[in-house]
């Protein structure tokens, strides 16, 4: 969306979806449609991460005209998506966890390494996932929001409705405890 | 300084099977807010009060938006109408989704004789056990038509709500559940500090009453749909499906919906018997 060519800010783009432009909603959605989806699957990585995405955009909707001018609008709407994620987690059964890309997947521009180094790295990474898919659900929420959403410390804490001054105390034991399934060797996490 | 290990983690992010919106998300978003105006507009919010924007609306765009608001009203059978019960609010229009039929049936022996074990109202908990598991001080009719209620559930997917259930029986006509009588569900008002929300088929009646002091509403007819919003924006469905004509009311810092086929007179005084 664009006034004389302008893309719109943020801020405005809020202003006008507050005011019932649907228009202007559906541009911010488009925005954070991506983090918003991955966020979801970080939260419920066995629910249906776009529908449960695509139903915290609704909310978030409804939800506007509470949402306060001025404050940052990507954690405040990823907050929502958590809240849904995480309802939905409850009533998942399953839990496979987080999964690994297809090898061929791997982006674009990505040097091609040499087939040895390529299933030394896929294996180091699987365990890795392994040993996160065994976390405690908080755990993997902070890991989650720190190095896969690459959320600031103000930005976690608002997205997972915890204190601020505790997310670095938390990604920290979460860390330890990943740690500690690493070294089992078997990516089975021990409580710290 | 990153050490190995969170390196290891930027790495992985990469390498995660995330999954992509589909192309048309954005727009499947916009298809569904406008595809339920009246329980999702931020106008039909400001107008209820719901908003929590610094400074508020000026009055005489408040004004003015009432006068349309009112207009719309009279104009549209799917309107919205805030009622005013503090800690509740109700919207008039199609559920925004089917209201859910439970499906999930007790196991074990005897439970299918545990009236409101389809409903889908949470756990079971013994009613010794219920003033220490609830999250706020719980009540219970004093009428002597009912006695203790048979079963009490607490759901702690819904904001720790609590429903106590008494089996139908001679004096106590069956609801739409041919196990139950009648349906007393409390939530804790400040835990939510926002707003309960009911969108109403058109076919639904509501009905001004008081539950002595307190502003109360009658709402008799077509099946009806609960969700609660908190101030931060999370939701609480109540997908449950309905059981009969329902009394509503907030006192204190509680709200109470009572389901009976009782009838509006005997529900009031169910409801003012409450201690």
């Amino acid at each position: 969306m664009t006034v004389e060519g302008r893309p719109l800010e943020e801020a405005e783009l809020i202003e006008r979806a507050r005011k019932g432009e649907v228009m202007a909603y559906e541009e911010l959605v488009r925005r954070y449609q991506d983090v918003a989806v991955r966020a979801a699957h970080v939260i419920a990585p066995d629910g249906d991460a776009e529908d449960a995405a695509q139903e915290a955009f609704v909310k978030a909707y409804a939800a506007l005209p509470r949402f306060r001018a001025g404050s940052p609008f990507r954690p405040w709407l990823l907050r929502i998506v958590t809240n849904e994620a995480r309802n939905r987690r409850r009533s998942a059964g399953r839990r496979t966890g987080l999964a690994l890309r297809a090898a061929e997947d791997r982006p674009l521009g990505d040097a091609a390494p040499s087939p040895e180094s390529a299933v030394l790295a896929h294996e180091a990474r699987a365990a890795l996932v392994a040993a996160l898919n065994l976390l405690r659900d908080d755990d993997r929420e902070v890991i989650g929001a720190r190095y896969f959403l690459e959320l600031s410390e103000a930005e976690t804490a608002d997205t997972l409705g915890i204190p601020r001054g505790t997310v670095k105390s938390r990604l920290s034991r979460a860390l330890g405890r990943l740690k500690a399934g690493l070294a089992d060797g078997d990516g089975r996490a021990t409580d710290a | 300084m990153r050490d190995g290990l969170e390196l290891a983690l930027t790495d992985l992010a990469g390498a995660i099977a995330f999954p992509a919106p589909s192309p048309g998300f954005a727009a499947l978003v916009r298809n569904r807010i406008e595809a339920a105006p009246a329980a999702q507009a931020p106008a039909w919010r400001r107008w209820l009060g719901w908003t929590s924007t610094p400074g508020g609306m000026r009055p005489v765009r408040r004004s003015l938006l009432i006068a349309v608001t009112l207009l719309l009203v009279a104009a549209t059978v799917a309107a919205a109408i805030g009622l005013g019960l503090p800690g509740i609010r109700l919207l008039f229009g199609p559920p925004p989704v089917p209201t859910p039929i439970a499906t999930v049936r007790p196991s074990g022996p005897g439970a299918s004789l545990v009236p409101g074990a389809t409903l889908g109202l949470g756990q079971r908990v013994e009613l010794a056990d219920l003033a220490s598991r609830a999250a706020f001080p719980i009540r219970y009719p004093t009428d002597p038509l009912l006695g203790p209620p048979d079963s009490a559930w607490i759901d702690s997917t819904r904001a720790g709500q609590v429903s106590l259930v008494w089996r139908a029986r001679p004096d106590l006509p069956a609801t739409i559940d041919p196990s139950v009588g009648l349906l007393l569900g409390q939530f804790d008002g400040t835990l939510n500090e926002g707003f309960i929300t009911k969108a109403i088929d058109s076919g639904t009646t509501v009905e001004r009453v008081r539950v002595g002091a307190n502003p109360a509403f009658w709402i008799s007819g077509d099946p009806h749909f609960f969700y609660y919003e908190r101030p931060d924006g999370s939701f609480v469905e109540d997908s449950r499906r309905w059981v009969s004509d329902t009394l509503v009311w907030t006192d204190g810092d509680t709200t109470y919906r009572l389901e009976t086929a009782l009838g509006r007179d005997a529900a009031i005084r169910i409801a003012e018997s409450l201690r």
